[in-house]
């Protein structure tokens, strides 16, 4: 219990350096890291499959996603770096007192009734649920997945915007 | 369910609804069109642990972890597809500056 609260604590706290970082590249990082954090967290809750795609996907491709597209816009003239990142932190000025507010509200609400009827246990490994159980969402995930290739190809084309 | 697991979804459940909030706070101050995609990453991070802490807490893993699974790769096209768009907005207006896509026509 002590653990899955600290693995939970070190997200967040990864989650707010990739906002507050005043650099874009250390917020992909920071991002790359709550990912890390958050297979951690897959792998504690008995889920290693997604787990290891969150780690291969989240850490992996969209860290380079993210670099890849910082590294294709112009970066920040080192003189105006500072003003830059000081009016980043003003912006954020609130977000502890946001955070503070709900958290403190969801801890004076107390446990919610969960008296409620369980939901029937799907029965079968995850390949079997995957494979045969939700057919139906993998073809819309086929689907997803072409229009995203597609997306892709055709924005990152040299000169489509000309 | 039993008292532990409970305070564990309790727990988990403050946890996963304050990086929504951060997320939400993120797009929400930012005016930078990279910031935006971070902030629905943190916010579709927090969805995924919350899919599979339901799992954990219903005895329903196995379709918890694929519901995951799809989620994550969904989450990995919006996130391609979007950058595809913020290269194209940033050549087409020199600026990653959100104000800049409400100068796009339609």
């Amino acid at each position: 219990m002590t653990f899955t609260i600290l693995l939970f604590v070190l997200t967040f706290i990864a989650a707010v350096f990739a906002v507050l970082a005043p650099r874009v590249l250390y917020a992909a990082f920071g991002l790359a890291v709550t990912s890390v954090l958050v297979t951690i967290l897959l792998y504690h809750f008995h889920s290693p499959i997604a787990g290891i795609i969150e780690l291969s996907v989240c850490a992996g491709l969209i860290t380079v996603i993210f670099i890849s597209v910082i590294s294709l816009v112009k970066p920040t003239e080192p003189a105006q770096r500072s003003e830059v990142a000081l009016v980043h932190y003003r912006k954020y000025v609130y977000l502890p007192f946001v955070l503070l507010l709900i958290g403190g509200l969801l801890v004076l609400a107390g446990h919610p009734n969960l008296s409620i009827s369980l939901p029937p246990v799907v029965t079968g490994s995850v390949q079997e649920i995957f494979w045969n159980t939700r057919q139906v969402d993998l073809i819309g995930q086929v689907v997803v997945l072409l229009a995203g290739v597609f997306g892709i190809v055709i924005l990152f084309r040299e000169g489509v915007t000309k | 369910m039993s008292l532990q697991m409970l305070h564990l979804l309790y727990a988990a459940g403050i946890f996963l609804v304050l990086l929504i909030a951060t997320g939400i706070y993120s797009i929400l101050v930012t005016r930078n069109l990279i910031r935006v995609l971070i902030g629905l990453e943190i916010m579709s991070k927090a969805v995924t642990l919350a899919v599979i802490v339901g799992g954990y807490a219903t005895k329903n893993m196995a379709f918890a972890q694929s519901l995951a699974i799809t989620f994550i790769i969904i989450e990995v096209v919006v996130i391609a597809v979007a950058a595809g768009l913020v290269v194209s907005i940033y050549r087409q207006h020199n600026s990653l500056d959100t104000a800049t896509v409400k100068l796009m026509k339609g």
